[in-house]
């Protein structure tokens, strides 16, 4: 116990992959809020005689057919991302959270509409109803947004309303429902904090999927448009010459699974610590 | 079993019914008119008028909702504005291809997964055990279409084995199936390495053990059939991925698929082709989650309904 007492050997006893992952984020959070600090060129000014340079001291990362630097952009490409992933899990987690507890509490035909409807949209496989609702809505910040929302939000609803399932016949609730506390304050005192865990390492797992279907949009050509420096519009970029000059897809991806990688890490350890509270 | 049966298809006949509804609402919350974005600004009003009449947008929604329906159960997924030919014919020839990426790419998942589950399983505590551990944990961050351009940088312009991007016939399939297929590689060998190691602790392993059954047969037979059902159910969870992951890796490697043929109709503004393929797409996702719950079913009777139980 005196080792889990201060503070450094409470930060040991935690898994390492939280610890890992907590970093890889926060470094990307850095850099993509300091970015312009850190970026040592601008990520869109042209540079054409400096066109396709592998990496070298003055372009680390080499630059792209444009000659533009890819270290500035992979910087300012960290600020992007983080633009789109951070609204699109606010929403997802206000959205999909209280509609879930809502269902898995109070059942019968509450449970089977909401159910219902996140279920059917589930069946659209999330990459093909992107690509659609892309088509249909554009391609602008908010449309990508919202895109991105929808295609998560059933899921959300399908973990919250299984997390207050486990917790809905717990005697505290019990005792609360005796006691006769309305259904919204029971959810909001009771069931919310006891599934609040649980929602937030769900959470770090859709961050990592909200990341793939942006730069797979990007990719595809049809998410964000160039010029702007994001991970998978500027894969699509180079296109044309990674196989001559694999840099201009080596450090954009890179990047995108590093990010990928952190999410993923976060999910796993923050489990970890959840399910060791839990039990 | 056949009332088994009976009744799961009647969940998916409705399934569809209601999925092909939320296709039908899905395009009808476009903004502007369909047959002014499909013409583009040069059209005349006759012309524009003419293509509403043939899209049938001219009707009111509740009777283009009906003859939407309809069409579809006599197999008339209306005409591709773009090709000038019927949706369903546009189509039959990229469904070829995409499952045939889809069936080597799930072929590959299972053979890899299950064989490095199986023995990272056997020797928990191995250098192969633990590397691949590793191994699974980087590829799950690693996103199909990089992946996808990794292998055509090291396979084709590097060591020049196989053909990169265009390329027809069984070696055009190789590369964009093992892009797809990453992924399901990792999260099946985490599967059934999970799965293994649990049932090879069992007291009728011990028991088998010690009659003098084989190891092999140990293996395939005892250990290894527990963890089918949890393969199947993680291969119809992981449907969508499969499915969308198939329009991104097609893309890349212009792959002449559903997916190609998806961004195809997206640029040409051709909604009835979008409608019709992602019609296909969800229906295939049914599909395969039918096709998984026959399969756990059979190898699991546990998980089959009882009859006449309500």
């Amino acid at each position: 116990m005196s080792v889990q007492s201060t503070a450094l050997g409470r930060v040991r006893s935690l898994p390492s992959s939280l610890l890992v992952g907590v970093v890889i984020v926060a470094v990307v959070v850095v850099v993509g809020a300091a970015a312009p600090l850190l970026a040592p060129y601008s990520p869109t000014k042209l540079h054409l005689l400096d066109a396709l340079q592998g990496p070298s001291l003055a372009h680390p990362f080499g630059t792209d057919a444009l000659g533009r630097d890819l270290l500035s952009r992979v910087v300012y490409g960290a600020r992007y991302e983080l633009s789109v992933i951070v609204p699109v899990i606010v929403l997802v987690t206000v959205v999909g959270v209280p509609l879930g507890m809502v269902a898995g509490y109070r059942r019968g035909w509450t449970d089977r509409s909401i159910s219902f409807v996140s279920d059917s949209v589930l069946t659209f496989p999330a990459m093909v109803l992107a690509v659609v609702l892309v088509a249909i809505f554009g391609s602008g910040y908010l449309s990508l947004v919202v895109t991105i929302t929808i295609t998560q939000v059933p899921q959300m609803v399908r973990y919250a309303r299984g997390f207050t399932g486990g917790v809905a016949a717990a005697e505290y609730l019990l005792a609360a429902k005796a006691s006769g506390t309305r259904a919204l304050g029971t959810l909001a005192r009771h069931v919310l904090p006891n599934i609040a865990g649980s929602v937030v390492v769900v959470a770090s797992l859709f961050a990592s999927e909200a990341l793939l279907v942006i730069t797979a949009l990007g990719f595809l050509g049809i998410g964000v448009q160039p010029p702007t420096p994001e991970w998978g519009t500027m894969l699509s970029e180079g296109r044309q010459d990674f196989t001559t000059s694999p840099q201009v897809m080596l450090f954009p991806g890179l990047a995108i699974a590093v990010l990928i990688l952190g999410f993923n890490l976060l999910g796993d350890g923050l489990r970890d610590v959840v399910d060791k509270r839990n039990n | 079993m056949p009332r088994y049966l009976l009744t799961r298809l009647i969940v998916l006949v409705t399934q569809a019914f209601l999925v092909l509804t939320l296709v039908f609402v899905l395009f009808r919350l476009a903004p502007g008119d369909p047959a002014k974005l499909i013409l583009g600004p040069t059209a005349t009003p006759d012309q524009v008028d003419r293509l509403r009449e043939q899209l049938g947008l001219d009707q009111p929604v509740l009777s283009q909702y009906g003859h939407y329906l309809g069409d579809i159960v006599a197999g008339n997924f209306g005409r591709s504005t773009s090709y000038s030919q019927p949706v369903l014919q546009v189509i039959s020839g990229h469904l070829a291809a995409t499952l045939v990426l889809l069936a080597t790419s799930l072929a590959i998942a299972v053979t890899i997964g299950v064989a490095a589950g199986i023995f990272s399983a056997i020797r928990p505590r191995s250098v192969f055990s633990k590397g691949t551990l590793l191994v699974w944990v980087a590829l799950l961050a690693v996103p199909n279409f990089w992946l996808g351009m990794l292998l055509i940088q090291l396979f084709a312009a590097k060591l020049h084995w196989l053909p990169a991007i265009g390329a027809t016939g069984a070696a055009g399939v190789v590369l964009p199936a093992i892009a797809v297929a990453a992924r399901l590689v990792a999260l099946i060998a985490r599967l059934t390495r999970a799965s293994m190691l649990e049932t090879l602790g069992e007291d009728f392993v011990r028991t088998a053990t010690a009659r003098g059954v084989s190891p092999a047969r140990l293996i395939f037979l005892h250990a290894l059939k527990p963890a089918a059902p949890a393969i199947l159910t993680m291969i119809g969870m992981q449907a969508g991925y499969l499915l969308g992951g198939a329009v991104v890796v097609e893309n890349l490697f212009s792959y002449p698929g559903m997916g190609q043929l998806l961004l195809s109709a997206v640029s040409q503004r051709d909604y009835p082709l979008m409608q019709g393929i992602t019609a296909m797409f969800v229906l295939g996702f049914l599909l395969i989650n039918l096709v998984v719950d026959l399969l756990c079913t059979r190898i699991d009777p546990r998980t089959r309904p009882l009859a006449g139980a309500r």
